[in-house]
């Protein structure tokens, strides 16, 4: 069930003028925007917010027409906004493309039933085909069993894997090869952050870009929120009562990562631009020619050889940097690497599985519970 | 009249630590409860959030509301209505929506 | 912290009793004094263009009168590097009779009790013995009150920005009326609310970093030597890329040399509360606050920062440093390696214009104001009942005092993106600035105090 927000029936009348939007004159402010702190109406706030997207889509040419696009869709407020604006915006500029919510049902019981019964309404509401990928059927392990096996601390590890893997996998079911998301221009700039505290070179120079694919995979994906702040889109979410959902995976977030949000927010009270300002530093940020070592050449020829072994995983699941165009070996998927990501994680997996039958053997349900309660009484 | 009536929400996630419960209704005796501070202060965080203890950082800090968290006074921006400083008015909805929550 | 310091014996010597705890090692005070300034030593001859490592051997070879300046704000941090410089020096005089380089300081003053505090400081600071000056030429001490260089200006310029455009609207201000401070000009733009704390303290690092490189160019010096620690860095790496002027970061870590590059903050203090020891000399306190002791047995507790309202960009950037889980000194040195291997974005251009407020370069074909334009949509959505015809047409009639670009100002495109930004953050989004290229009376303004 959705409860939209409710309405105000306290309406200021005889506006001054200096309560008016800064924009059209005509209309009371309702909000200022962080981007520039200008302060403006609800009908110039749709206009400016969803022309921004169709610019942004335009001006990197996300899209042509005829294509097939998966939108990436958790039921989440960014990802119901996306999907919202994109059908709008399709409709209103005729783009021609055809849009498909494509969702990943991680099996996480509690959290994504919840989410997924929210993506089955705004299937309905907004009239677009809905394909669900379940890990499961993918990887034959549900999260709340992975957790159960791997716990709770390395589960985004796990998870960011076989998401990105996932919905490419989903897309591809579909003959679709490009897929949206609903990171925005707060993901950006905490991931332009992140890449610089944790040194992370090699990324730090694509953090910014808005349309990426990996080791190559046919599926392309792009941000068509990249500029948009998080707080325009929970504020369109709030006014144009969509129907999100908006409680925490249960496995809740990496800590360094809640952290480094939270350091964002706080600039952001005193610095409303910064979301942005972080983006454009980001885009200005280019490496010093590196110097030629033969320690990282013996390393990828290694690394090449013995594949697995010697590869790093990355906390956000993006991989390898390497691009070749194999398949993985064991599961046929594209793959820089003679076995996938997936693979080497789900072969980990495996030797634990027998551990984690007997031991969660009595609860079909709330895995994540009984793990974060166990961990809970070991401190 | 000294009672007036406050529609306060909880949203975007931020139910969780007010009993679930996205919606209350306020009556405050409108000589004690002047500003939005004196309700988030003396109404909200005293009668309505749930296990203050722990969740009262979820909610405020530095003698504010959070960081990451849109207050919307009547669906305006409350940093164009004065903030802290807000003047209540009877019928007043006031919302609190997380934007720190999945996405 | 209550370690028993009785049972701790240096882990460098296996003599001494150790004093301070530091990237998980014991040290003695002598054994600790040593590694930092080895630290300093490495980090000096160490630079990539291999400038400084000729002339900072004790044994060079050809007699050199380059001149190095040394930026002096009085914190501890550059205290120490003064400290070490003056002890090279000695060595080098020592042993050859003359030096490999000629040091200058130069010290920003905002007001004359300043000036005049700074006099006494020096006046003291040789007297101590870390300080001792043994060689010639002695060190020359530049002392500038940075509101001298301001009036110097010939020219003023009013900058407002057009929220529309993005554009900034210059006018010439023809004759000041009163001499200006840098103070009252932030104070004009910003006024004094709490949120505009951080917008203030951009633009004065901006003046502060102008004069200083100014005085650099003109004075002919070869090398610029900023005495900020490894956390000083970092922190002002995030800063920069938070404030949108992340393509600084590299420019600045090119061209300065930071002879604590290597040298955490507590171990900053830690080493001036041993080896100096004098509160006399110290213009200001705490560079980084927040930073834990090192020294065991200490027991000082350090007051708790503000809340956030009173609290800055730099303050917040500090205090997330600090609570970041994991690491400190891990995520500190990490910031800093990231940012040494960033390229200077300007470097290979040749065409550009620089920014009349900060004098960063900006690029010819990447001007700020258009990629703001870019992403930000300012047109209105339609009028759509009588109500609002009504509103706007108040608005039409008391909005007579809009300026617009008729009294024949001019537009321009001269500001970087992180001026821009905070000149947004303005009240009337406006600001008087001074021309930043004038320095042609600067030899004049430079007050000299030498021994």
């Amino acid at each position: 069930m959705f409860t939209p927000p409710s309405d105000p029936v306290n309406k200021t009348s005889n506006l001054k003028v200096s309560q008016l939007c800064e924009l059209c004159h005509s209309r009371k402010a309702i909000l200022k925007r962080p981007k520039n702190l200008m302060k403006i109406c609800k009908e110039c706030f749709y206009k400016v917010f969803e022309t921004e997207i169709h610019n942004t889509i335009i001006s990197n040419k996300l899209f042509y027409r005829g294509e097939r696009v998966a939108v990436g869709a958790s039921g989440g407020k960014d990802s119901t906004v996306l999907a919202y604006v994109l059908k709008k915006l399709n409709e209103e500029y005729d783009y021609g493309i055809d849009i498909t919510l494509l969702s990943i049902d991680e099996g996480i019981v509690g959290y994504r039933d919840d989410s997924l019964a929210t993506v089955k309404r705004n299937q309905q509401q907004y009239n677009l085909p809905l394909e669900i990928i379940s890990y499961r059927e993918l990887y034959n392990w549900t999260m709340d069993e992975i957790v159960a096996c791997a716990g709770v601390r390395s589960s985004c590890t796990y998870c960011g894997v076989f998401r990105r893997q996932a919905l490419d996998r989903g897309a591809m079911k579909l003959g679709i090869k490009h897929v949206v998301t609903g990171h925005n221009a707060d993901d950006m700039a905490e991931t332009v952050l992140m890449n610089i505290l944790r040194g992370d070179v090699n990324r730090l120079e694509k953090s910014t870009a808005i349309m990426t694919s990996s080791e190559g995979s046919p599926v392309k994906r792009s941000k068509p929120f990249k500029y948009s702040y998080q707080k325009e889109i929970v504020l369109y979410a709030h006014y144009k009562k969509l129907d999100y959902f908006s409680t925490e995976c249960t496995y809740a977030p990496e800590a360094f990562r809640g952290t480094a949000r939270e350091y964002m927010k706080s600039l952001e009270s005193i610095r409303p631009s910064c979301i942005i300002d972080i983006i454009h530093s980001g885009e200005n940020l280019i490496l010093k020619p590196k110097k030629q070592k033969k320690i990282t050449q013996k390393f990828k020829n290694v690394s090449n050889k013995n594949g697995p072994s010697e590869m790093e995983i990355q906390k956000n699941g993006t991989v390898s940097l390497f691009k070749d165009g194999n398949r993985c070996e064991r599961c046929g998927y594209l793959s820089s690497n003679k076995i996938c990501k997936a693979c080497i994680l789900l072969e980990g997996l495996e030797k634990n599985r027998p551990k984690v039958q007997l031991d969660t053997d009595t609860s079909t349900d709330g895995k994540a519970k009984l793990m974060r309660d166990l961990e809970k009484l070991s401190f | 009249m000294s009672q007036i009536d406050i529609k306060v929400e909880f949203l975007g996630g931020l139910d969780s630590i007010f009993a679930n419960k996205r919606s209350y209704e306020v009556k405050v005796d409108n000589t004690k409860i002047v500003t939005l501070r004196d309700l988030i202060f003396d109404v909200i965080v005293k009668d309505l959030l749930v296990n203050p203890e722990e969740n009262y950082s979820i909610y405020i800090q530095d003698e504010t509301i959070r960081p990451g968290i849109l207050t919307l006074i009547n669906d305006s921006d409350w940093e164009l209505e004065d903030e802290l400083d807000y003047i209540l008015q009877h019928k007043d909805v006031i919302s609190f929506t997380s934007t720190l929550h999945g996405g | 912290m209550s370690l028993n310091n009785e049972n701790l014996i240096c882990q460098r010597c296996s003599e001494q009793p150790a004093i301070v705890k530091t990237r998980k090692e014991f040290f003695c005070n002598e054994c600790f004094s040593k590694f930092i300034l080895l630290k300093q030593r490495r980090t000096l001859i160490s630079d990539k263009d291999k400038y400084l490592e000729p002339i900072m051997k004790v044994t060079y070879k050809t007699p050199n009168d380059d001149k190095i300046l040394l930026a002096l704000s009085f914190g501890k941090s550059s205290l120490i590097v003064l400290q070490n410089l003056i002890e090279y020096l000695n060595n080098q005089y020592n042993q050859q009779k003359k030096t490999g380089f000629i040091l200058e300081t130069l010290t920003i003053v905002e007001s004359d009790e300043e000036y005049q505090k700074v006099k006494t400081i020096i006046k003291s600071l040789l007297n101590l013995p870390g300080f001792k000056i043994l060689f010639t030429p002695p060190i020359k001490f530049h002392i500038v009150n940075i509101n001298d260089c301001i009036n110097n200006s010939n020219t003023f310029k009013n900058f407002t920005l057009d929220t529309l455009t993005s554009k900034t609207i210059v006018d010439n201000i023809p004759t000041k009326q009163q001499d200006l401070t840098l103070e009252s000009i932030l104070l004009e733009a910003f006024g004094s609310q709490y949120k505009t704390l951080s917008s203030k303290e951009d633009f004065k690092t901006v003046a502060i970093n102008n004069v200083i490189k100014q005085i650099y160019k003109k004075l002919g010096y070869k090398a610029l030597l900023y005495g900020s620690s490894m956390s000083k860095l970092a922190t002002d790496i995030v800063k920069n890329v938070v404030t949108g002027r992340g393509e600084i970061v590299a420019r600045e870590l090119d061209n300065i040399f930071y002879p604590l590059t290597d040298v955490f903050y507590s171990e900053v203090e830690a080493y001036y509360d041993i080896v100096v020891n004098n509160n006399d000399i110290l213009l200001f306190q705490n560079e980084c606050s927040n930073s834990n002791s090192i020294v065991i047995n200490n027991s000082t507790i350090k007051d708790q920062t503000p809340n956030r309202k009173n609290k800055t960009i730099s303050d917040i950037t500090m205090d997330y440093f600090n609570t970041i889980e994991g690491d400190y000194a891990n995520v500190i040195s990490t910031v800093v390696k990231t940012g040494l291997k960033l390229k200077d974005i300007h470097a290979d251009e040749t065409s550009f214009t620089s920014c009349s407020i900060c004098n960063t370069k900006i690029s010819a074909n990447k001007n700020p104001s258009e990629w703001i334009n870019n992403i930000t949509v300012m047109h209105p959505a339609k009028i759509q009942n009588e109500d609002e015809l009504h509103n706007y047409e108040n608005w039409k009639a008391s909005s007579t005092n809009i300026s617009t670009t008729s009294k024949g100002n001019i537009i321009e495109n001269n500001l970087c993106y992180g001026c821009l930004v905070t000149l947004n953050t303005a009240t009337n989004k406006h600001i008087q600035w001074y021309d930043i290229n004038n320095d042609d009376n600067l030899d004049q303004i430079l007050n000299d105090y030498e021994l």
